[in-house]
């Protein structure tokens, strides 16, 4: 019986083991962002250097993953572009006069805090990083 | 023509480079990602090698190889304020002859972004025309060395590199159907006549006259892309004048006479489309050249007008294969129209291309092509064809290392 007991909560623990993993990419805004209208197509005109500053007159700067899941997800879910193609529309701006590229980070950790710190900053992490120094945006808010 | 400086120049580059090369291979990368401040700064380094078989000199002297292949440029930008923003970028290139590691200002900008739909820049900037102009020195965004030449040519980076002058921009929002991205601009450009032109050689190669000045009086034109509701799929239409080109020099018969060539409107359109699918990138493009020439030799009383048109079109295809490899290939096809007769009137080219990024910072590209037609190849002490046939296929085979931050 005892056995029987321990079987079926491991098993109960690797089922919910996905659950916990399953974190998605969330958008996170510098504090002084909120209740800017941040709409979808709004945010993918920011991260495509089309529209440098937001309604409150704060600068566009968008902090962005290198590369890693988080990145290409959130990408594809924004933009419609892999990390490499997002990375390369910015290479062409920032090389032709086009724009000012945005932060690279190797971590979320340094993501989340180059967000909390930069007035007008915006960039993606996993759910599971964002906390209370920063904005996250719903979908569709 | 120093030759043989040029040689040695090339090798000590060449080695310059290969340092260069091995330290950022060894971790310790020659240039590092610089912010200043607000100030961004970046640029890149690129080495290359070039070969072509049958005797064929092209797009520089490459018959006997050359590493007189290389381009570097450097830039900054910063933003003032929330909508305005300052940048410029050096460059300098050598192919061959051509170029000459000569450093020429290359983008010089002051750009102010009134809200997506409309912002203004000004100064030296940058010449929209087609999806690659812009971007032509660029090979960091693309698996390819060499774009399709006779759209993109390097040699001719003088004419179409970038303008004086001012544009407006924006990007239209339009519901469902997408949006519109759109670009006009005029102004005018120094065409040079040194060492090293590539513009130049391209007046050369007509075999009429020795091109010691050149001026061009404005350049104008516009841009549009169409970011279609099918999400990754764009489409495009440029279209570009070159205004009052006027070149003139020693008749190449008869060198104490003059003789001068006059293009009083040269046009280019350029059709674009372009798909990204996932790892794919697919575009082709249909670009026309053409306009009215008049060449003169008022000693001998030759003053002909007559017609100039090509036309360029080409289909490429590329796939990032993970984060460190990316292959594409392309057909492009040019013809010159009114080519005279007996000279070659097309030239088709197959490349193939492979690119493998060894980390952020450093890439390396190889790329053939086979190459069936002479209609682009060059007669000139730059690019020495004598031979020149109209049907004779070659080969160009080029690599390339580049380092960028």
């Amino acid at each position: 019986m005892k056995t029987t007991f321990l079987r079926w909560g491991m098993l109960s623990l690797l089922a919910l083991a996905p659950l916990a993993l399953r974190a998605e990419p969330v958008l996170i805004v510098h504090k002084g962002l909120e209740g800017q209208a941040l709409d979808a197509a709004t945010v993918k005109s920011a991260l495509l250097g089309k529209k440098v500053a937001w309604d409150n007159g704060t600068r566009v700067t968008i902090g962005a993953l290198k590369s890693g899941p988080v990145a290409d997800g959130a990408l594809k879910a924004a933009v419609d572009q892999t990390a490499s193609q997002f990375l390369n529309h910015w290479r062409r701006l920032a090389m032709t006069g086009g724009g000012i590229a945005p932060k690279s980070f190797d971590s979320e950790a340094e993501v989340l805090k180059f967000v909390a710190e930069t007035p007008g900053a915006i960039g993606f992490v996993d759910s599971a990083t964002a906390d209370a120094s920063v904005v996250v945006v719903k979908p569709g808010s | 023509m120093n030759t043989r400086s040029h040689t040695q120049g090339g090798r000590r580059a060449a080695r310059l480079a290969l340092v260069s090369i091995a330290a950022a291979l060894a971790g310790a990368p020659v240039f590092a990602a610089v912010s200043v401040g607000d100030v961004q700064i970046g640029g890149f380094f690129s080495q290359g090698y070039l070969t072509t078989s049958n005797d064929v000199n092209y797009p520089a002297e490459t018959a006997d190889g050359t590493w007189d292949f290389r381009e570097a440029a450097i830039n900054a930008s910063m933003p003032i304020g929330s909508k305005l923003r300052i940048g410029a970028q050096v460059f300098e290139y050598r192919l061959g002859d051509y170029g000459d590691d000569r450093i020429v200002l290359d983008w010089a900008s002051i750009d102010y972004n009134v809200a997506p739909e409309f912002g203004l820049r000004a100064g030296r900037v940058k010449k929209p025309r087609g999806l690659h102009n812009e971007a032509l020195d660029l090979d960091l965004v693309r698996p390819f060395i060499f774009l399709p030449m006779g759209m993109y040519d390097p040699r001719l980076r003088d004419f179409n590199a970038s303008f004086d002058g001012g544009m407006v921009y924006g990007s239209l929002e339009a519901g469902k159907a997408g949006s519109f991205d759109y670009k006009a601009f005029y102004g005018t450009a120094d065409i040079s006549t040194k060492e090293g032109s590539g513009v130049a050689d391209y007046l050369r190669n007509a075999g009429i006259f020795e091109p010691t000045d050149a001026d061009l009086e404005a350049t104008y034109g516009a841009w549009g892309f169409w970011n279609t509701p099918v999400a990754g799929l764009r489409v495009g239409l440029s279209y570009s004048v070159l205004d009052s080109v006027v070149s003139s020099g020693p008749f190449m018969p008869m060198p104490v006479l003059e003789g001068s060539i006059e293009l009083p409107e040269y046009k280019n359109m350029i059709f674009s489309v372009e798909y990204l699918k996932d790892d794919w990138t697919f575009a082709a493009e249909y670009g026309r050249d053409w306009g009215d020439a008049r060449i003169q030799a008022p000693g001998i009383g030759l003053d002909n007008l007559g017609e100039t048109e090509s036309v360029t079109w080409y289909i490429s295809a590329a796939r990032r294969l993970n984060e460190r490899f990316e292959v594409g290939a392309y057909y492009s096809q040019f013809s010159a129209e009114t080519a005279s007769a007996g000279e070659p009137d097309s030239q088709g080219d197959i490349a193939l291309s492979v690119r493998f990024d060894v980390n952020e910072h450093v890439l390396v590209k190889l790329e053939g092509h086979y190459i069936d037609g002479q209609a682009h190849v060059f007669d000139t002490p730059s690019a020495p064809n004598p031979n020149r046939a109209a049907d004779e296929s070659f080969t160009l085979l080029a690599a390339k290392m580049t380092l960028s931050f």
